[in-house]
């Protein structure tokens, strides 16, 4: 019972990706810092699923399927949610990274990335998260 | 140095271009021209850096196009330079050299928008369009929290303090046992303070204030 009172303070961290090695990689990464991860393969799927109001970050890969990851960030900016954003990308395209970060993305990476400089990032955006609320 | 006097949002906004490249420069220029938008060119960084210090232009009402590549300053510098300046016009960057870093630092720090050579036209003059509108937009707010902070400096130490109690909720009672006063006296600074700050209500006040604050 206490260890699942714990683990609803957890902070979430939702992760779109359509590549399953990533997002095993990155899911057992956070889960080692105390962070409850869910994972989606593409943009539906994520938004087929009641978000919930603690999730403190989102990871989003760029090209997904139908719906890409920017549109993704939209359209929860559209819903007037407040999400931050890491934006993933697996091939350098200027335009998007812009489109990206005019959509409020926190930041923007390139794969391949050093997998502790993201976790690293994704922590300080759940420390800040955290004071905020 | 002289013309501070004329208020910035009775001129047109004026697009400041800052390209190395002279081809650039003409043809953005001539664009800029075709549709009636006021421009100045400059073939380096320091060059904008200098007029724009040495205050011969109206520095709230326009965009800046800024080249990536320059000798000596680059435009991810220039772009520092004019924020430590208190620069407010949005940036737009228009670059042959873009990789992706780049563009993300240069989002970071508050551009506007981030456009690879070669590039439409309809393109660019969308996006100076947009952040034209952005800075006319930015620059009412900007106005009306100027015109509070005037206000709020006009308030002596005493009523400041008040100010300060009375927009954290607490009752005139409350404040004139914590700052050792009659509670009349905290009444009459009190109205002080509503007049002072042009409001009617608490509510407008506090209004008023949380606009003023510098958080966005």
């Amino acid at each position: 019972m206490v260890s699942k009172m714990k683990a609803l303070e957890k902070p979430i961290v939702y992760i779109v990706d359509s590549d399953h090695q990533l997002l095993c990689s990155l899911s057992k990464l956070l889960e080692q810092q105390d962070v409850i991860v869910e994972v989606f393969t593409s943009a539906e799927d994520f938004f087929n699923t009641k978000l919930r109001s603690r999730a403190a970050c989102l990871i989003v890969e760029v090209n997904l399927p139908n719906m890409d990851g920017i549109e993704l960030l939209e359209q929860i900016n559209n819903l007037g949610v407040r999400l931050p954003t890491i934006v993933l990308s697996s091939g350098s395209d200027v335009s998007k990274a812009v489109r990206a970060m005019q959509a409020e993305a926190i930041d923007f990476i390139e794969k391949p990335f050093i997998e502790n400089t993201l976790i690293k990032k994704v922590m300080g955006v759940i420390n800040q998260t955290q004071i905020i609320f | 140095m002289q013309n501070n006097k004329t208020e910035h949002m009775s001129s047109s906004p004026m697009v400041h271009v800052v390209d190395d490249d002279e081809a650039v420069l003409d043809s953005v220029g001539m664009l800029l021209d075709s549709i009636g938008l006021i421009n100045t060119c400059y073939k380096d960084a320091q060059e904008f850096l200098d007029a724009y210090s040495e205050t011969e232009f109206d520095k709230h009402n326009g965009c800046i196009l800024l080249d990536i590549r320059m000798p000596f300053i680059s435009g991810i510098e220039c772009q520092h330079r004019l924020e430590q300046m208190g620069c407010r016009m949005p940036i737009i960057f228009v670059t042959e050299h873009g990789d992706v870093p780049t563009a993300v630092e240069a989002m970071k720090n508050g551009a506007a928008e981030f456009i690879q050579k070669p590039f439409r036209e309809q393109l660019l003059i969308d996006a100076i369009q947009k952040a034209l509108q952005t800075n006319m937009k930015n620059q009412k707010r900007l106005e009306i929290v100027n015109q509070t902070q005037g206000k709020l400096a006009s308030l002596t130490n005493r009523e400041n303090q008040i100010l300060n109690a009375i927009v954290t909720g607490k009752a005139n009672k409350v404040i004139a046992i914590e700052l050792h006063l009659s509670q009349r006296t905290i009444e009459i600074h009190r109205a002080h303070v509503m007049d002072k700050m042009g409001v009617n209500s608490l509510a407008e006040l506090v209004k008023v204030v949380i606009d003023a604050s510098p958080t966005d």
